[in-house]
Formats: structure tokens, C-alpha cells, sequence
């Protein structure tokens, strides 16, 4: 049986935060907030009274990027599990290392998302 | 200097020697600036071409000066040798900081105009001599601004110059040994370019330093340039890979999601796979560009 989690997206592809969103509710999972860049993400990840289990992150954005943002919540709370879902292949290496989870390389197919998304579940 | 008459007796041949170096180094360096300028269309080539051109200019002006008998006629030609010399100073100045510093075009205007303008005044009112001084004068002012620019913004300098600092700095140093040699030419009433000296050492050290300093200059240029546009080129290539990822990305979700419904028909499924499966060919190419 699939664990539920509670996930925040970050993309600031609106597309792609819709259909992220339709797969992971279709799958069970909670979507508690939808972040259009890394500044928003903390927002809502600092007013969330229960934090999220998983935040799915993407690098490239405007006003803050994934990495910037990633880190700020990781001292905020290192519990969370950040997945990185990104076309950035080159700060893969950057990501794992200040504490990503795990690193998708986009396109990425919804079953490898689905498997990222069941073990950070599962480790929570 | 000029002799009693006025005119220059016998130039030296080593005088001669390096204004024909001097030529060659500054036609290369006007070659590279104009192929930048048309490559780029930046503003600063235009002024460092232009600059390049006034210092060709002034390298055949005591050339031609040397071949007049005419006292009066090489008076104004040498006259003209060093206000080119510290025109072109000014361009070339101009253009190389406006890599980082927004230089209005006002300033280059009036500060041409006046260096124009007072010579030619001068030599019709002062005599020749004291207009070849005061360009000197000028030329040595626009040489102690090109330590005195990037100093009050270093660190602007820094981050416009990258790894092509240390080309920079090269190029400064080189220089650094021209300005006491310079200085010393001046107090010593020595006339501007050396024309009629015969002291060897004293021309080599007021030649060679600045031939040093225009090659390492237009290394500098080219070096700069190429690292401007490879790292252009590489934002390029992550920002149309990172946003080519995210249409695909898209594509590939938006397909992966129809397919779950039951009611599709077989020929939809079938032709949605295949977007999947050009999707995925698409991806593996995506990757072989971000390596390039």
C-alpha cells in the first residue's frame, strides 16, 4: 500500500505544477501548497502548520532558484524530503549536496517520479 | 626635440625601426577591434577602432616628418603625430572602459573637442613646442587615468574581466615600466617620440614598454571576448535545454496522464505511446547537447 504524503510542488511551469499535481492526487497524495518560484516556496513551507513530508523542487526560477531555496528550508527543518525536478542537470552534484533527496532529471516519466515520491514517503 | 630650425635632424634608426613595429601592432589591433565591432556591434569596438586608427595615424606623422625639409611643414606634422597619439589614447581608454563603467558619449565628445581644439590654438599662438608639450602633457594625464579608473572600480573590473584578469594586470605592468621613462623625458625637456635623440638605452625604454603593452593589450581584448561569448554561449545552451526539458516535460506528462483513461480507444493509446516514446528519443538527444 502507497503511503500518503503531503507535498509542496515548486515549478515556475504552471504546466507542469497542473499536471504534477493531477498525478500525485490521482496516486493519493496531499498537494498542501503550488509555488511558482524558491521565494514562495519557503512562504508557504514557514506558514504551513504541519510541514510537508516532500517538497518537489525545480532549479531554474525567477526571483529565488531551487537551490537557494532548498537550503533555506533545510535549516529550517532537515526532516523534509526535497526531490529535485529539474532540467538542470548540471547542479545535480550542488543539490544532493546541500541535502536533496533525490534529483530527476527532466523529462522524467510519472513512474520514476511515483518511485522517488513512495521511498522518501516510506524513509518518513 | 627639435633642433634650432625646428625640424628633426636625422631620426634615429632604431626610432624609425620601432614606429614601423609600432604601425604593424596597431593595424592588428585595429583588425581585431573592427572584427569585434562587426561580430558584436558593441560601441566600445567602434571607440577602440577608431582609437586604433588615430594611433596608425600618428606612427606615419613623424615619418612624414622626417621626409619634409620644410620647417614649418614638419613643425605642424609633429604637432599633429602627438595630438593623434593622445586622441587615440582617449578612444582606446574609452573603449576598454566601457567593459565596465557606462562612460557617456558627452564626455568623449567635449574631452576630444578640447583635445583638438586648444593645441591647434596653442601652436598659432604659442609655437609648435609648447603645443607638442601640452598634448604630452595630456597623453601622460590619460596614463595615469588608466591605473587611477579600474582602481576606484575594482571591483566592477573584476567581475566584467573574469579570468582574463591576469591579462589585464599583465598589460598594466608592461605600462607601469613606460610611465617613469615617460616622466623622465618630459623633466629632461626631451621632445615628445624621441625623433632626434641618439641615446639608444633611452629610446629602447620609451619604445619597448609600449610595444609590450599594445601586444599584451590585444591578447587581453581577444582573451576577454572569447570568454564573454563562451560563457554566453554556455547560459544559452543551459537556458534553451533547461526550457526545451520543461516543454517535453510537459508533453510527456500531459500523454502519460491520457493514457490512464479507460475509456481510450486503442489507435489513441497506440499514437499517444508513440508521443511518449519520441519524447523520450527528444530527452536522450536534450542530453547530448547539454554535454556539448
Amino acid at each position: 500500500m502507497v503511503k500518503i504524503a503531503r507535498i509542496i510542488i515548486v515549478d515556475d511551469d504552471k504546466d507542469i505544477v497542473t499536471l504534477f499535481e493531477e498525478v500525485l492526487r490521482w496516486e493519493g497524495h496531499e498537494i498542501i501548497a503550488k509555488a511558482f518560484n524558491g521565494q514562495q516556496a519557503i512562504e508557504f513551507f514557514k506558514s504551513a502548520e504541519n510541514p510537508p513530508d516532500i517538497i518537489l523542487m525545480d532549479h531554474r526560477m525567477p526571483i529565488k532558484d531551487g537551490l537557494s531555496a532548498t537550503e533555506e528550508i533545510l535549516i529550517e527543518n532537515s526532516n523534509v524530503k526535497v526531490v529535485f525536478v529539474s532540467a538542470d542537470f548540471a547542479v545535480k552534484e550542488t543539490a544532493l549536496k546541500i541535502g536533496a533527496t533525490y534529483f530527476l532529471e527532466k523529462p522524467i516519466d510519472f513512474s520514476k517520479l511515483l518511485i522517488a515520491i513512495k521511498k522518501c514517503a516510506s524513509s518518513n | 626635440m627639435l633642433n634650432n630650425n625646428g625640424c628633426i635632424e636625422n631620426m634615429h634608426e632604431l626610432v624609425f625601426y620601432s614606429l614601423i613595429i609600432y604601425l604593424a601592432i596597431r593595424i592588428v589591433g585595429f583588425g581585431v577591434s573592427i572584427d569585434f565591432y562587426f561580430s558584436t556591434k558593441a560601441l566600445k569596438f567602434k571607440t577602440l577602432a577608431i582609437g586604433w586608427i588615430l594611433w596608425i595615424f600618428a606612427t606615419l606623422f613623424p615619418i612624414f616628418a622626417e621626409l619634409t625639409n620644410d620647417i614649418n611643414l614638419a613643425n605642424q606634422l609633429l604637432v599633429i603625430n602627438v595630438l593623434l597619439a593622445s586622441l587615440g589614447a582617449l578612444f582606446i581608454t574609452d573603449g576598454f572602459v566601457r567593459y565596465y563603467l557606462n562612460v557617456p558619449l558627452k564626455f568623449l565628445a567635449i574631452s576630444s573637442a578640447y583635445m583638438i581644439i586648444t593645441p591647434i590654438i596653442i601652436t598659432f599662438t604659442l609655437g609648435p613646442i609648447v603645443a607638442i608639450n601640452f598634448s604630452a602633457l595630456t597623453l601622460f594625464a590619460i596614463q595615469i587615468a588608466v591605473y587611477v579608473i579600474p582602481a576606484v572600480r575594482i571591483k566592477k573590473l573584476k567581475q566584467s574581466m573574469g579570468k582574463s584578469i591576469r591579462w589585464f594586470y599583465a598589460t598594466l605592468l608592461s605600462f607601469f615600466l613606460f610611465l617613469p621613462v615617460s616622466l623622465f623625458i618630459s623633466m629632461q625637456g626631451l621632445g615628445y617620440g624621441l625623433y632626434d635623440s641618439n641615446d639608444v638605452v633611452l629610446i629602447f625604454f620609451n619604445y619597448f614598454p609600449p610595444m609590450v603593452t599594445f601586444v599584451l593589450f590585444i591578447i587581453l581584448l581577444v582573451h576577454l571576448e572569447y570568454s564573454i561569448t563562451s560563457v554566453h554561449k554556455a547560459e544559452l545552451k543551459d537556458k534553451y535545454s533547461h526550457d526545451l526539458g520543461n516543454i517535453l516535460q510537459v508533453i510527456l506528462s500531459a500523454s502519460s496522464l491520457t493514457n490512464i483513461d479507460d475509456n481510450l480507444s486503442q489507435d489513441a493509446a497506440s499514437k499517444i505511446e508513440l508521443v511518449k516514446e519520441k519524447c523520450i528519443v527528444a530527452s536522450k538527444l536534450l542530453k547530448e547537447i547539454r554535454k556539448l
